[in-house]
């Protein structure tokens, strides 16, 4: 079978490329044939939270998914081969040398990093490298370059610590006209679910229930000093919401959240749309925002 | 009278020269108490001057597990502003009793059986 992907994700609407992603997932489940492919035409233009959770799904899918791929920008930010590995270079400095060549772009290529922690300095030098990369591009000042390394760097130690993936993986792209950027960072790992059900006097046995406890700040690790663990997805949402008014955006398994100033919900999908995995979209508006600073959000 | 000043020998780590200027990471805590550790010093001063920003998740591992627990008297210097804020905010740990029921709120949740109806609800939202 083939999925023929011809569309134009406008930019100002932040979940129209969740959508598109939700009308392919439903094509794949209501096809017979185990091997699907699909087709993504030259016009396409495609948003990160199209991408990660595209990426995600073919990871966990119980059918083979084969790109045909026609188009040239999902070449550049390497979308068909998983995304650039961080690791398979020689050296973080490499690495950085070869972000370079996207130092003009208005995105970054899906970054696929590894989750193992022995590449934990390379790791988060070459996550400071992006993010000192996006900054300066984007010619941020340093009260939002914080917002954004804290809700990143959240996101990611969340990969590290909860989600049993070995890759996680960060795809950004940015609107200088519009002064907003667009970041999907996500794992393959065991969902939000799967981490709460390895604590021993779990209570929660569905991925909404998961997710709603996740937002609430209910850390998985049942230590004896937990009352300072949980704070993670909490300040960042608020961080990025009511100081920054940006958008928030979680998948997880079967369950989706979505929060900004004016909407606050929990998603329950069709139980025949899982993602193996978790998937944080956000949006960061960088304008008007000169009395943000990142240290007043912190509890 | 003779005076015998006896001091303890103080190792002086300049966190940023070994982690860089950002903190973060759980993990990258762990290892730096490690390498410590490796010194085998009575007291170890850690110099934040070349710190420009750190996650909470950093500073909570870094004070519960490091400076709470370690067996060396651990001093920190030239600590920036904000990174002192992360510090006592953590040290203040805010108590949480971890509820194990999440209160209903009906309107917060929806549930749906078709990807249309979801597609249909996600073009009524404003985002």
């Amino acid at each position: 079978m083939k999925i023929d992907v011809k569309i134009s994700i406008p930019d100002d609407d932040f979940l129209f490329g969740l959508q598109e992603v939700l009308k392919i997932i439903e094509c794949i489940n209501q096809c017979d044939e185990n091997e699907v492919t699909i087709v993504f035409h030259e016009k396409t233009f495609v948003t990160p939270i199209f991408i990660l959770p595209l990426l995600v799904y073919e990871k966990g899918c119980n059918k083979k998914l084969i790109y045909d791929n026609k188009n040239s920008y999902l070449n550049t930010i390497c979308f068909s081969n998983g995304g650039l590995k961080s690791d398979s270079f020689d050296s973080p400095m490499r690495f950085s040398e070869k972000m370079k060549s996207y130092s003009k772009k208005t995105f970054i290529p899906i970054i696929n990093f590894s989750t193992d922690n022995e590449f934990t300095t390379e790791r988060n030098m070459i996550l400071t490298a992006i993010e000192n990369m996006i900054a300066s591009r984007l010619n941020l000042r340093h009260n939002i370059t914080y917002g954004l390394k804290y809700i990143v760097e959240e996101c990611v130690d969340n990969i590290i610590e909860h989600s049993e993936s070995e890759r996680g993986y960060i795809f950004g792209q940015f609107y200088p006209k519009k002064k907003f950027l667009d970041i999907c960072i996500a794992d393959n790992g065991i969902t939000l679910l799967g981490s709460y059900r390895k604590m021993p006097s779990n209570v929660y046995t569905d991925d909404l229930s998961a997710m709603q406890a996740a937002n609430r700040g209910i850390s998985t690790k049942n230590l004896s000093a937990a009352e300072n663990r949980g704070f993670g997805i909490v300040t960042s949402k608020k961080m990025l919401i009511d100081g920054l008014n940006g958008y928030y955006v979680m998948l997880s398994g079967s369950a989706l959240h979505l929060k900004n100033r004016k909407v606050d919900k929990y998603l329950l999908l069709p139980a025949h749309i899982k993602w193996q995995g978790t998937i944080i979209a956000i949006r960061i508006p960088y304008v008007d925002n000169n009395n943000f600073r990142y240290i007043d959000f912190v509890e | 009278m003779t005076y015998i000043c006896i001091m303890k020998s103080k190792k002086i780590i300049d966190i940023a020269e070994y982690m860089g200027c950002d903190l973060k990471s759980r993990y990258a805590v762990r290892d730096f108490r490690e390498w410590v550790e490796n010194f085998h010093e009575s007291v170890i001063e850690i110099d934040f001057k070349g710190v420009n920003f750190a996650t909470r998740s950093f500073i909570d591992e870094f004070y519960r597990t490091f400076l709470k627990n370690a067996d060396i008297d651990i001093e920190l210097v030239n600590v920036p502003e904000d990174i002192q804020a992360m510090f006592d905010a953590v040290k203040s740990g805010k108590k949480k009793t971890n509820s194990k029921t999440i209160a209903d709120n009906d309107n917060a949740v929806l549930k749906f059986s078709s990807v249309s109806d979801v597609n249909d609800y996600l073009n009524s939202l404003a985002f």
